[in-house]
């Protein structure tokens, strides 16, 4: 049995120690990753306590042979980060990624860039290049099948790399 | 090859993933490749170091306790948002119960754990003239396997039954039957048609879209998801809540008193309509087929709506649909008895607009 799966059956018996454990060493990645998404450093905060809540909730939609159980916790995340897209709208302020809150100057070069692309390519360059997710995890995560993530990776890189190259990069 | 071609593979050489001789060939020759791959390693490297600067270690706290399961908490929220008196709605309830032995809720309440493919069934949209209720099918009990449904479309009707026979990890085995009748050229009715139609099995995956053609139909959309409960509400493509939608009709597990004998009982059914003119029927073998309509139709008699009942008088005699929620908005709805008669649907009820039900029912007198 891998780590994640003893894990996961402890949160199914409501271990609630072993689920804070799960969610303090998570948290902090997640809400990372779902700053870049929402943009909102708040909205992630939000977006993030309820991703854990369902997992804590709902443990059972979780499958160990389908891929981890961080995967998983990312895969509700981005569905969350969705809806709370769908439910924006121009009067409450969310335009759009604001550019990153970064803390250098070269920081923001890529974080804009990130920021400038559609929300399905920030998540899967996050994914794949900052949370190391395989293909076939990310195929889980973002529900489309293991020969489309290769496409898409390639898609959203050359995007960022135009945008990185052409716009920001310092020539 | 060219660089075009082997630009793909570039980033999936960068992820680490093996790629064809002839891309490796190229790759190792061609500088703009090459230039390629070092760009993505220095963007990954960038990217990296951000989410360095990013990962806050701080964490809110938070008390981890154990929530209710999913039916009370639905329960709670038709509670919260109940309008009419809420102890004479447990009264009904508990009467529903006690005359269905309880199998509605303790029904749902022994599928809670279970895993079951919420099918949805999306027919060509020049021919879709209401929604239709999803198709739920559960993996672990063999009672919730299968689905069948019939529905009026624009141009004559369409019926389908689809069984559960496997899992393979997250994928479905199901075997589909699918007919379809042009009312214009057919005598043969949809269920008659059904019965003689092959059944063709596919694999299905719950997020993915699997394409039927259905023979005078066009191709009809099957998508789905999982949960890991059979929801009480599982055949209507509702909000989980008590309270029937503006001009809606929503009949769950209803039964049909005629005195105080039960003459018709689908209890775990469910059917809801918002077309205009909303109605409901039923097939109750040996005496016919009654309609509850929104509006008056020929020949039917008025009826009093109250939370989950419908009383009426027929020839004299008294009868009272009962169900499990309220069913509609409306105080006052109509009746529709023709006895003998028969609907050419699958099934023992259902629901549609009474202008496309009539003619149906007219015509199996």
């Amino acid at each position: 049995m891998t780590d994640h799966e003893e894990v996961w059956k402890k949160i199914s018996n409501a271990d609630a120690a072993a689920f804070d454990a799960f969610y303090r060493e998570s948290a902090p990645r997640l809400r990372a990753f779902l700053r870049h998404i929402v943009g909102n450093p708040q909205a992630a905060e939000d977006v993030a306590q309820d991703a854990f809540t369902q997992i804590w909730i709902r443990p059972n939609g979780f499958q160990p042979e389908r891929g981890s159980l961080r995967g998983y916790l990312y895969g509700i995340a981005r569905k969350r980060a969705a809806e709370w897209w769908r439910n924006q709208t121009p009067s409450n302020g969310a335009a759009g990624p604001e550019p990153s809150d970064c803390k250098t100057e070269a920081a923001s070069v890529i974080g804009d860039a990130l920021a400038r692309l559609p929300e399905e390519q920030r998540a899967l360059l996050w994914l794949r290049e900052v949370e190391g997710q395989s293909y076939a995890e990310l195929a889980v995560i973002l529900e489309i099948p293991i020969g489309t993530v290769r496409s898409r990776l390639f898609a959203a890189r050359e995007a960022l790399r135009k945008i990185w190259r052409s716009d920001w990069r310092p020539i | 090859m060219r660089c075009e071609d082997a630009a793909e593979f570039v980033s999936a050489l960068y992820d680490g993933e093996t790629i064809p001789r002839a891309a490796a060939e190229h790759v190792s020759l061609c500088q703009a490749c090459q230039s390629q791959l070092k760009e993505y390693i220095e963007m990954g490297v960038e990217l990296r170091r951000v989410a360095s600067l990013d990962a806050e270690s701080e964490v809110k706290d938070r008390t981890w306790e154990k929530q209710p399961g999913t039916i009370r908490r639905w329960w709670q929220k038709g509670w919260e948002t109940m309008r009419i008196p809420r102890m004479a709605f447990v009264l009904l309830l508990t009467m529903v119960v006690a005359i269905s032995s309880g199998l509605t809720l303790i029904g749902v309440r022994a599928h809670e754990h279970g895993t079951v493919a919420i099918l949805k069934i999306t027919p060509p949209d020049k021919e879709t003239v209401m929604n239709i209720m999803p198709c739920p099918l559960s993996t672990e009990d063999k009672n919730y396997s299968d689905c069948d449904n019939s529905v009026g479309m624009r141009s004559g009707s369409f019926s389908y039954k689809i069984k559960l026979l496997s899992r393979d990890g997250n994928r479905i085995q199901l075997g589909v039957r699918a007919a379809f009748v042009n009312r214009a050229n057919s005598r043969e009715t949809v269920a008659q048609k059904l019965q003689g139609a092959t059944e063709r099995e596919y694999w299905f995956e719950p997020g993915e879209t699997l394409k039927i053609d259905v023979d005078g139909l066009g191709p009809v959309a099957v998508t789905g998801e999982w949960q890991d409960y059979m929801p009480y509400f599982a055949t209507m493509d509702v909000e989980h809540n008590l309270e029937p939608g503006l001009n809606e009709l929503r009949m769950i597990s209803p039964i049909l008193l005629r005195g105080d004998r039960v003459v018709f009982d689908a209890k775990g059914g469910a059917a809801t309509t918002s077309v205009p003119n909303a109605a409901f029927w039923v097939n109750v073998p040996g005496d016919g087929v009654y309609v509850l309509s929104m509006s008056p139709m020929p020949d039917s008699v008025e009826a009093h709506a109250v939370d989950n009942r419908v009383t009426f008088e027929i020839g004299g005699r008294s009868y009272q649909f009962v169900t499990g929620a309220p069913i509609t908005r409306a105080d006052k709805v109509w009746i529709l008895h023709r006895a003998g008669a028969r609907f050419p649907m699958n099934g023992v009820f259902g629901s549609g607009s009474s202008d496309g039900l009539l003619p149906l029912l007219q015509a199996n007198k």
